[in-house]
């Protein structure tokens, strides 16, 4: 693990030794990440509810789910790219090494700049909690930790599963990005909004919605069972069986030759 | 001029080989036109009693024409073909052949927008009149002959727009060495201005007033309103007249700082 923090803090100098070009990344991932916040908020100006939800529930809905994605993206970006591994030949170098696999892809690519957007998924949270009435207790700051960790490992998971079709196929790789960035993009808003089985399909297929719609409804008091700030916990099942499907999948390797 | 003609042929079958990965593209988008569509639907489900400058039927053509078009709308399209020749230094190779190369460049993005034209708009349309949709969220427009004309000649110029901006964005890589931040900047103010992020009906008046300022609305907002009625008639030969004033605003600029690129390159001899 210790090697996994030391390559990154490399790949972070070696960014930061093109001042101007890491200014502009910087400046880019901003912006960009801004385009998705700002359509939320500029809807609202016109429109003053979504299916019940005002602009801050949604923002508070929103940040959660993009906090786990940029930092995905950000730590784990070679997994996104782990056809590149395989294509490469790359991924047999991997396996003669003495350290974990899912280690090693991480840190082949890192995507440093991806990490301006979770901090400003932090900033939008913050400004959406400060405008929520939440009545707050120590089991709520505890569901609010557990859905942005839970985010996070949901993701990797996801980007797992991505990574274990590689092993049959390179071809059809978009339509691995339509679970994830699609996903993620359906996930910004409370998922109850959409027809009911996109609902069930982000429930209990690929469980966005326990990460970050669940443990919303009950932080803003839609719903006081406390077993719905709970559900986050789901991710780490979700994980176990994405890491289980990978190293599985890893198994029907079959080397390319050098 | 038939050397241009040419090359936008060759350029043009070039560009259709590339069939596999349009197939992906579309589909992404395909996607992507649902999830907003859904959001959309559900906001003015929401809010019924509202008064609002567009309907929702309109904005649902509007999210379906902005995918049939999006591959030939992409403005802040990077081709690596041109931007290799100028961070390479290979671009003294283009300046010893006879053609001017400002006009070389603009045929050869041009051929690529027109090519999308055929490779992802009309097989998108197609797709889109085959698939089954459910009434609220399908495509349903049924414009009379002679809107669709408008909307063609619409169209035209907003490419002729939208290939001087691509051209005049590579121009600026040459002086700046680096794509990522100008085009990720013209990305977020083009998408913001021109109606591809959200309608422009929708946005607060004050982005909107920016915006009918901006050469960026004849993008998307200008040529799709007149398809779903959100540009009246007298308004429509306004817009003509405007998106040609930009486009020579545009490519005078465009030509100008070629000019100044180009001088640089003399100078550094070699």
């Amino acid at each position: 693990m210790s090697s996994y923090f030391k390559t990154m803090k490399l790949h972070l100098k070696s960014m930061l030794e093109y001042k101007k070009s890491a200014i502009l990344s910087i400046v880019s991932q901003f912006f960009i990440f801004f385009t998705y916040y700002f359509s939320i908020i500029a809807l609202f100006t016109t429109f003053n509810n979504i299916k019940g939800f005002t602009v801050y529930e949604v923002l508070l809905n929103f940040s959660i789910i993009q906090f786990g994605y940029s930092l995905v993206e950000f730590m784990a970006r070679g997994i996104d790219r782990f056809d590149e591994l395989i294509v490469r030949g790359d991924y047999d170098r991997i396996l003669t090494r003495p350290r974990g696999i899912v280690t090693q892809a991480m840190i082949f690519q890192f995507d440093t700049f991806k990490i301006i957007r979770t901090l400003q998924s932090i900033i939008i949270m913050i400004i959406a909690l400060v405008n929520l009435n939440i009545k707050w207790n120590p089991y709520k700051v505890f569901v609010l930790i557990i859905s942005l960790s839970s985010s996070t490992l949901i993701f990797f998971g996801v980007f797992l599963l991505g990574a274990s079709y590689c092993f049959f196929s390179i071809q059809g790789l978009e339509f691995r990005n339509l679970i994830t960035d699609g996903g993620k993009h359906m996930a910004q808003y409370p998922i109850s909004i959409y027809k009911k089985g996109f609902v069930t399909f982000f429930t209990y297929v690929i469980p966005y919605a326990l990460v970050n719609y669940y443990p919303l409804l009950y932080l803003i008091g839609k719903e006081t069972n406390f077993y719905y700030g709970l559900l986050p916990l789901f991710a780490i099942l979700f994980y176990i069986i994405c890491l289980f499907i990978f190293k599985l999948c890893s198994k029907r390797y079959l080397s390319v030759g050098s | 001029m038939r050397s241009y003609l040419s090359l936008f042929k060759i350029r043009l079958i070039n560009s259709l080989q590339y069939r596999v990965a349009a197939l992906a593209g579309m589909s992404t988008q395909f996607f992507f036109g649902l999830i907003m569509i859904m959001v959309y639907i559900a906001f003015y489900e929401s809010n019924p009693n509202q008064k609002l400058p567009i309907n929702i039927r309109q904005v649902v053509n509007y999210i379906w024409l902005g995918q049939i078009f999006f591959a030939a709308m992409y403005y802040s399209e990077y081709d690596h073909e041109i931007g290799k020749l100028i961070t390479k230094g290979d671009i003294c190779y283009e300046l010893v052949r006879p053609q001017n190369i400002f006009w070389k460049w603009f045929t050869q993005l041009f051929s690529k927008r027109f090519s999308y034209i055929l490779l992802r708009s009309i097989p998108t349309f197609i797709l889109l009149t085959l698939i089954p949709l459910n009434e609220s969220i399908g495509f349903s427009l049924n414009p009379e002959m002679i809107i669709i004309v408008e909307f063609i000649t619409s169209l035209i110029l907003s490419l002729i727009l939208i290939v001087s901006l691509n051209l005049i964005i590579h121009i600026f890589i040459y002086f700046l060495m680096d794509s990522k931040g100008i085009i990720n900047f013209m990305m977020v103010i083009g998408s913001l201005f021109s109606g591809s992020l959200i309608p422009l009906p929708l946005l607060p008046k004050i982005f909107q007033m920016i915006a009918s300022y901006l050469p960026f609305r004849y993008f998307h907002d200008f040529p799709f309103g007149i398809l779903i009625g959100t540009v009246s008639r007298n308004q429509i030969y306004i817009g003509y007249f405007i998106q040609i004033f930009w486009i020579f605003v545009v490519l005078f600029l465009g030509y100008k700082l070629m000019k100044v690129a180009l001088k640089r390159i003399v100078v550094q001899g070699g």
